[in-house]
């Protein structure tokens, strides 16, 4: 009896902080009118805007057929370093591993036609692929035709993409964008949150009352959560109705992806905080901070096209894991049961790392 | 075990500590320290800027870490600070409301920290913006209050749990006058209830108003006491200033008797121990003006300080 009451209480002192919180925001129109509008934003300049060069491409080789054009094919591809090939079996098993995402696509060698079959939630990927194998083609020619009597000899090249459409780049961005968007700004709130309540006397008020440091946390977290879910809604319904992405996955696989990012970010946002003592700061901070991440994350250019010795930060960066998840959700219909692991398990380890930082940090400053 | 752990009448003080030390940054901002307040009592700590009252406040509340020494709140130790805190109230020196939210959504807020709610928190937050007499702001942002405003707002916030002991940092910093004035009758009104009232001040008039005064100079307890036990402690007596034709030859003659004379022009300054002494004195040298100075706090406090 006594411990339910006591986690009554506990809860009832964790919404009155959140509460506080939701009713400070509400009074700031500046940043509700920022929420909208930052992601369009980002989405417009960034979704029309971007191209690379890729290394590391995962692909996927079918020989049907093994005649000299498809031997010169071959060849060529593997020569290119723009690749890490597998062999595979047949053109089932391509198309198995592409939708797991663990190939970015696969040429299929038949005796009278190669077909090319590519992830269509990767443009860029998919775009390189289809060059290198165009160019191998015309090597072949170059090189064998001369040779052969007959010039009908050479394969015509069909081109299926596994998600049946051809993907722009900002359907591929869109879901990144998610992620972005939610990472960026909500640690930014807790950040400048803490600092506010550290150079006010509220923290040190707060802080001689019930309210213990855990509690403290997750009022922010829960208020912010209610607001980056809001967020999230609206950048998904420019994603879907104005960019028209196709959707997928389930709503409540997103939803979680997009709570347990938001959990960890806000948390993450309270630890940071304990590093400044203005918000000036904050805004040199946070570019350090969030920069490396959001442009070695995969949301703007796909992991592949990252040098090999960038990409061990990739990994490291939860953002990394929250667009690879979206990604898988909303473009490739994964469930949840698809992307528990990594991604979701990196992201919860993410939060429960950040949240035990931030509510130590709180306790060390002050005590 | 400490010396405290034997003291029989631990809880008849709001807060007693022996031995307080902290230092930041190896500089020593409390030094072996002893503090005891009473019970209902205005209690008073009072030092110039640096002399580690506000560091003192936040070592009792356990916001700072003790570097060495025992402290008793409310009849607990330091160490289970954390179920005191529900029967605290402390108003910070730095703003400690949230200036975009409205004074009663600040007091929810406080009132939800203690888990106050319902109709309890509506009687609760009506009664105390009764006690600081400003029913009509509720609604009113609080960054927009004036400063004498903002205080007894923050007054109320602290108040909202009835705390039994109160820690109030320069509580009537940039208040004027009149809202001072009222802030002591607050905190008469709560010792009157057998709350304890602590404050800090560096104003000698605000100290002299407390039942008990500790002053704090460098990190030192000087001394704990009520303010006229202070004056006596420093060995003050009450001074006549006296406007005479001959201060030269008068001097002389008092100095001549054992008395400690100080001259300004063609005013005399003689410390008199009691009544018939100062009639004496008037007798003896018959000023055309005079007037009786009574011993200062502050005169205690610069004689205590040396």
């Amino acid at each position: 009896m006594v411990q339910t009451g006591e986690v009554s209480q506990s809860l009832y002192r964790i919404w009155s902080v959140g509460l506080r919180v939701i009713r400070q925001t509400k009074r700031d129109r500046r940043t509700i009118v920022a929420l909208i509008i930052n992601p369009i934003i980002l989405m417009l300049l960034i979704g029309y805007a971007f191209s690379g060069t890729f290394t590391g491409i995962n692909l996927g080789i079918v020989e049907l057929y093994s005649g000299p054009v498809q031997e010169s094919v071959v060849n060529h591809l593997q020569a290119s370093d723009t690749f890490s090939i597998t062999y595979l079996a047949s053109e089932s098993e391509a198309r198995k591993l592409i939708s797991e995402g663990r190939i970015d696509g696969a040429v299929v060698l038949g005796n009278n036609a190669i077909s090319l079959i590519l992830d269509g939630t990767s443009p860029q990927v998919a775009g390189t692929i289809t060059t290198v194998v165009q160019t191998g083609l015309q090597a072949a020619a170059a090189q064998i035709l001369g040779s052969l009597p007959i010039r009908s000899g050479l394969p015509a090249v069909n081109t299926y993409y596994v998600y049946g459409y051809d993907l722009e780049v900002k359907d591929s961005v869109g879901p990144a964008l998610l992620a972005v968007t939610i990472f960026f700004f909500t640690s930014l709130n807790t950040t400048i949150g803490f600092l506010r309540e550290r150079l006010q006397g509220t923290l040190e008020k707060v802080l001689v009352s019930p309210l213990d440091r855990i509690e403290l946390v997750s009022g922010y977290i829960l208020a912010y959560m209610v607001l980056s879910t809001a967020q999230s809604a609206i950048t998904f319904v420019i994603l879907v109705v104005g960019f028209k992405v196709p959707i997928g996955g389930s709503l409540l696989a997103v939803l979680i992806i997009v709570l347990l990012l938001s959990a960890g970010s806000l948390s993450f946002g309270a630890f940071l905080s304990n590093f400044v003592t203005t918000e000036f700061q904050v805004m040199q901070l946070n570019p350090v901070v969030t920069f490396p991440q959001t442009i070695l994350s995969g949301a703007w250019v796909p992991i592949q096209s990252i040098p090999g010795w960038l990409r061990p930060l990739s990994y490291i960066f939860p953002l990394t894991y929250a667009c690879d998840a979206l990604k898988l959700t909303l473009l490739k219909g994964a469930s949840l049961a698809d992307i528990l692991y990594p991604d979701v398990t990196a992201l919860v380890i993410f939060f429960l790392v950040t949240f035990f930082m931030a509510t130590f940090m709180i306790k060390k400053e002050i005590a | 075990m400490s010396e405290l752990t034997q003291v029989p009448e631990r809880d008849l003080f709001a807060v007693i500590g022996r031995g307080i030390t902290k230092s930041f940054d190896n500089l020593r901002v409390l030094q072996d320290m002893p503090v005891n307040i009473p019970r209902g009592v205005t209690y008073c700590l009072l030092g110039p800027n640096g002399s580690g009252k506000t560091t003192l406040m936040r070592v009792i509340m356990g916001l700072v870490k003790l570097e060495s020494g025992d402290i008793y709140i409310l009849d607990e130790p330091l160490s289970r600070i954390n179920i005191v805190y529900p029967r605290l109230g402390y108003m910070p020196q730095q703003r400690p409301l949230y200036p975009d939210l409205t004074v009663l959504e600040n007091l929810e807020f406080y009132a939800g920290l203690y888990g106050i709610r319902g109709q309890e928190r509506i009687r609760r937050i009506d009664e105390v913006l009764r006690v600081v007499d400003l029913p009509e702001t509720k609604n009113r942002i609080t960054g927009m209050l004036s400063g004498g405003m903002y205080q007894r707002i923050s007054l109320a916030c602290t108040l909202i749990n009835s705390p039994d002991l109160l820690l109030l940092d320069e509580p009537t910093v940039g208040v004027d006058p009149v809202t001072k004035q009222s802030f002591w009758g607050y905190f008469r009104e709560l010792t009157k209830e057998g709350k304890t009232v602590v404050i800090t001040t560096h104003i000698m008039e605000e100290a002299e108003r407390c039942d008990m005064v500790g002053f704090m100079r460098n990190g030192r307890m000087l001394a704990e006491s009520s303010p006229d036990k202070l004056k006596e402690f420093a060995g003050l007596k009450k001074q006549l200033r006296m406007k005479v034709a001959d201060p030269e030859g008068k001097m002389a003659k008092l100095v001549g008797e054992g008395l400690e004379v100080r001259i300004e022009g063609d005013i005399l300054f003689v410390d008199v121990s009691d009544t018939s002494k100062m009639m004496e004195v008037l007798d003896q040298v018959k000023p055309m003006d005079f007037k009786v100075i009574e011993p200062t706090l502050e005169s205690a406090f610069l004689k205590l300080a040396i």
